[in-house]
């Protein structure tokens, strides 16, 4: 179990993490989305204890993370940005210090990995592209086999073939050594269905924490005549519309029961569901 | 793979069942573990998971410990008599709908249904 | 779990690497010596004088702590185990490059000798050239002090950016006194009216001191930055 309590996040005067409660059961795949800015990489980088909170707590299994040497090297944070190793050094090099610092590591698995990404050992980390970056932090990511790992938009660059290698290698590895992983993403139509629970981060604050096949079916969009439709959603949490000439297309959050559904029927509303993204879009308020 | 916008637990479950239902999967087999269907369609194990405990409260599949998820000998007729009970709410009625909102003769969709369903001469 | 991850770490890889390095260094001067032979006589010690650049670059590898830290905590060890086996690695490092150095003292006294050269030292050092035992303490004192000085300022400038620069102040303390006392770095307004061993034992440990609670001030709870904001 990963908790915080009441976790604040300063930089300076400006807070990047308000007060998060949050308590996350082992051995689930979470997804953290969130508009830039909503403090994800903050969230991600003080679980892994690279940050100390500025007020309150981040603990594994009840053990304060922070300078923890017994749960920080069951921890694994893979950033967008690397930060593996010195860029002169080389892939073979960095592998072996992983295998040396972590207690987890599996130096097998890496090298198959390696291969799938078809990953050069000699090359050194800066000599990588953009994407090959990605990948081998992807490698040390899931070679760690850390109990909580952490992927923080660790896919950037990749092309869609490798992403999809990514997620079959997470699926399995998942499978066979089930762990807590937690992937922060825009990828929210692509890696959606990975995920058993999403946390929606907004300005620093969870906004709302589901499990993501309810989500799936938490929007509703209902199209008809404006007047019509105002009516049908008063009450109704209301997250967006959208107008037509005489049509509107309103996207309210929440199932809608039986009797309104029947009452949508007779109005002749169409009611049609709303894609993951585009309820994450609506509910972080919407398209600037 | 799936669609987006409802639940994939669902989407599978609704899978599965159409398998039963038009034989390809029968009596008594084994369906793919829920590790293997998450492999397959990459999604997560919990989702299979939750499509496969629907499945078995519904009496589509069972479970044997430790070997895996089988076919119930029932589950055909079970899903059949379901699906005809939604038949005429989910399928016939919007149907009829359509078909006075565009003033199709009852009598051309009847020859109509006829012709693509030959030798049901009740 | 085994102990010591990133001292066992940094002694197969790092120490490997700069032994190699400081040997090869050795080697050239070897070579390139008789070379020289073709303008003018030799009568200074190569060794010497190829030894006095290992000052800056013991400063210089010490530089590269910051980019270690952020990397060791990447991969899920902690700062103190960081503060504590950083220095042990500069210090066991020290040991083996001085007892190199050493080595290519005695070993150039003997092609000297055979080759019928003068061999003089530079003029501040406050070693003789035949005294082994204290060529060894004075490149020991020196590597410790500009390693550790290198270190610290490195973490100070990656926790306080500009505010680093603060460090600076007692890095020209400690390199300016360690550098008087084994004769590496002779400022004229700083010559120790006595040295050898003792000074530069006294100094060193001050200068460990010093350098070491600095390295831990800037260390102990410092964030490992992202590249890429929130």
């Amino acid at each position: 179990m990963i908790s915080t309590s009441a976790l604040q996040v300063r930089y300076g005067d400006v807070a990047a993490l308000h007060s998060l409660d949050l308590d996350l059961p082992a051995g689930r795949i979470y997804g953290l989305l969130g508009r830039n800015g909503a403090g994800k990489t903050t969230l991600l980088s003080t679980l892994a204890g690279l940050r100390r909170p500025s007020a309150g707590s981040v603990t594994v299994d009840g053990a304060p993370v922070f300078e923890n040497a017994r749960v920080t090297t069951r921890i694994c944070l893979i950033r967008d940005d690397g930060g593996l190793g010195d860029g002169t050094d080389t892939l073979h090099d960095i592998l072996t210090m992983a295998a040396i610092l972590r207690p987890g590591f599996d130096t097998g698995y890496a090298a198959s990995l390696m291969d799938r990404f078809a990953l050069p050992r000699r090359r050194t980390l800066r000599a990588l592209s953009r994407g090959q970056r990605s990948a081998f932090g992807i490698v040390v990511g899931l070679a760690s086999r850390a109990d909580l790992t952490m992927f923080d938009e660790a896919h950037l660059g990749m092309d869609a073939a490798n992403r999809q290698v990514f997620h079959d290698e997470l699926l399995a590895d998942y499978a066979s050594r089930p762990r807590t992983v937690i992937l922060s993403t825009h990828l929210i139509e692509e890696q959606g269905p990975l995920f058993e629970q999403v946390l929606i981060l907004h300005e620093g604050r969870l906004l709302l924490r589901a499990d993501t096949d309810e989500l799936r079916s938490q929007g509703v969009a209902v199209t008809g005549p404006a007047g019509l439709v105002d009516d049908f959603v008063s009450g109704l949490t209301v997250l967006g519309e959208r107008r037509l000439g005489p049509t509107k297309q309103v996207t309210v959050f929440g199932a809608l029961d039986e009797r309104r559904r029947a009452l949508a029927r007779s109005l002749q509303l169409q009611l049609g569901p709303v894609a993951l993204q585009e309820l994450f879009i609506h509910l972080t308020g919407g398209a600037a | 793979m799936f669609d987006d916008r409802s639940p994939i637990y669902r989407q599978i479950a609704d899978q599965i069942k159409d398998d039963v239902l038009r034989g390809v999967l029968s009596a008594d087999d084994q369906v793919m573990s829920t590790n293997q269907y998450a492999a397959c369609y990459r999604i997560n194990p919990a989702t299979a998971a939750k499509a496969f405990a629907q499945l078995v409260d519904e009496g589509v599949l069972y479970k044997r410990r430790g070997v895996g998820m089988f076919v119930h000998a029932g589950a055909r007729e079970r899903i059949r008599g379901d699906r005809r009970e939604r038949f005429f709410a989910e399928v016939l009625e919007p149907m009829a709908d359509e078909v006075r909102a565009l003033g199709i003769p009852v009598a051309d969709v009847v020859a109509r249904l006829q012709q693509l369903i030959p030798g049901d001469s009740r | 779990m085994s102990r010591w991850p990133i001292l066992r770490f940094l002694l197969s890889q790092h120490l490997v690497f700069l032994t190699l390095f400081v040997a090869g260094g050795c080697l050239l001067a070897a070579v390139v010596t008789p070379v020289f032979l073709l303008f003018t006589p030799i009568t200074l010690s190569a060794v010497d004088i190829g030894g006095q650049v290992l000052f800056w670059l013991a400063v210089g590898y010490g530089y590269g702590a910051a980019g270690m830290l952020a990397t060791m905590v990447a991969h899920g060890r902690t700062r103190r185990e960081f503060a504590v086996q950083y220095p042990v690695f500069q210090l066991v490092t020290a040991v083996v490059l001085a007892a190199l150095i050493t080595g290519a003292y005695a070993a150039e006294a003997v092609l000297y000798r055979l080759a019928g050269w003068t061999r003089h030292l530079q003029d501040q050092r406050v070693f003789a050239a035949g005294d082994y035992p204290s060529i060894f303490v004075a490149y020991l004192c020196m590597l410790v002090f500009c390693l550790i000085t290198g270190a610290f300022v490195a973490t100070a400038f990656y926790r306080w950016e500009a505010g680093g620069v603060l460090a600076l102040l007692p890095a020209a303390a400690v390199l300016g006194c360690g550098g008087a006392a084994t004769g590496f770095f002779s400022l004229s307004f700083a010559r120790f009216a006595v040295a050898g061993p003792p000074a530069m034992a006294v100094v060193t440990v001050a200068a460990v001191v010093v350098g070491w609670t600095l390295l831990w001030v800037s260390v102990r709870d410092v964030a490992v930055r992202t590249g890429v904001s929130a």
